[in-house]
């Protein structure tokens, strides 16, 4: 089992975003990803490092479309 | 964003600015050029003042440095005052208007305009008063249109409520900055 890369805390909360994993797990690159949801890769990047600091629902929606996932697949809130 | 930096209104705004720019340049420099000359001559103007009965010349001498002084920075700051609005333009061309900068630029603008109208009521009082002592020489005429500005004092409005509004705007875009 490949290592799992720690998830990213979106920038001034406690969301963490947890794209690392569910790319892997779908054997999908990043780049492929942005292609698909029609977002850049310079925006996807910020989203995957835990810089962005917000979401939009047709951005969380193409990507839990193409990654057959659930919005809470993708994020996580971390109380401490 | 090309849509933008195709507009031809924006090109049509930078051309007359820097035209306007040009213009007052000119000006400032014979300005410039004018006032140390009045201050050298000015024996031949008090001169020339008593020849067409003007008693007060040496008074209308100091008037007219002080008018032309005034005038010298009046055309300063309306050089700088296009040269803020030409980087606002260029800031809209570049397609990221709501900046913090502008803001600031626009508020420059609005404490320009205001000094502006404040400026006037001196500078228009001793209009007045040599419009008055050369009242009646021939082929000479004052023109002292002296009065509250109206267009003038809504101009500062408009700029300050301006620079508030693209303070909020760069606020909210710093805000969509990080939306994916």
């Amino acid at each position: 089992m490949a290592a799992e890369t720690a998830p990213e805390t979106v920038e001034g909360t406690r969301i963490v975003v947890k794209l690392d994993d569910i790319l892997h797990d779908r054997r999908m690159t990043l780049t492929e990803l942005a292609e698909r949801v029609n977002l850049t890769l310079a925006n996807l990047s910020i989203l995957k490092t835990g810089k962005a600091r917000a979401i939009r629902f047709s951005t969380l929606e193409a990507i839990c479309r193409e990654l057959h996932c659930q919005p809470g697949d993708l994020l996580a809130y971390h109380s401490d | 964003m090309d849509t933008i930096k195709r507009d031809p209104l924006l090109l049509a705004a930078q051309i007359l600015l820097w035209f306007f720019i040009g213009v007052l340049g000119l000006s400032l420099v014979a300005v410039a050029i004018g006032t140390p000359a009045a201050a050298i001559f000015q024996d031949r103007i008090i001169a020339e003042a008593a020849a067409k009965g003007i008693t007060a010349g040496p008074e209308l001498v100091g008037a007219v440095l002080v008018i032309l002084v005034a005038v010298a920075a009046f055309l300063a700051l309306a050089i700088y005052f296009l040269v803020l609005l030409l980087r606002i333009v260029g800031s809209v061309k570049d397609g990221d208007p709501f900046v913090a900068i502008n803001a600031e630029r626009l508020s420059r603008m609005g404490w320009i305009a205001l000094a502006g109208q404040v400026a006037m009521i001196p500078v228009g009082a001793l209009l007045m008063w040599i419009a008055e002592i050369t009242k009646d020489i021939e082929n000479v005429h004052v023109d002292s249109d002296f009065g509250l500005n109206l267009e003038g004092i809504l101009l500062v409005l408009i700029l300050f409520i301006l620079a508030r509004v693209f303070r909020q705007g760069a606020a909210m875009r710093e805000d969509l900055e990080g939306t994916v």
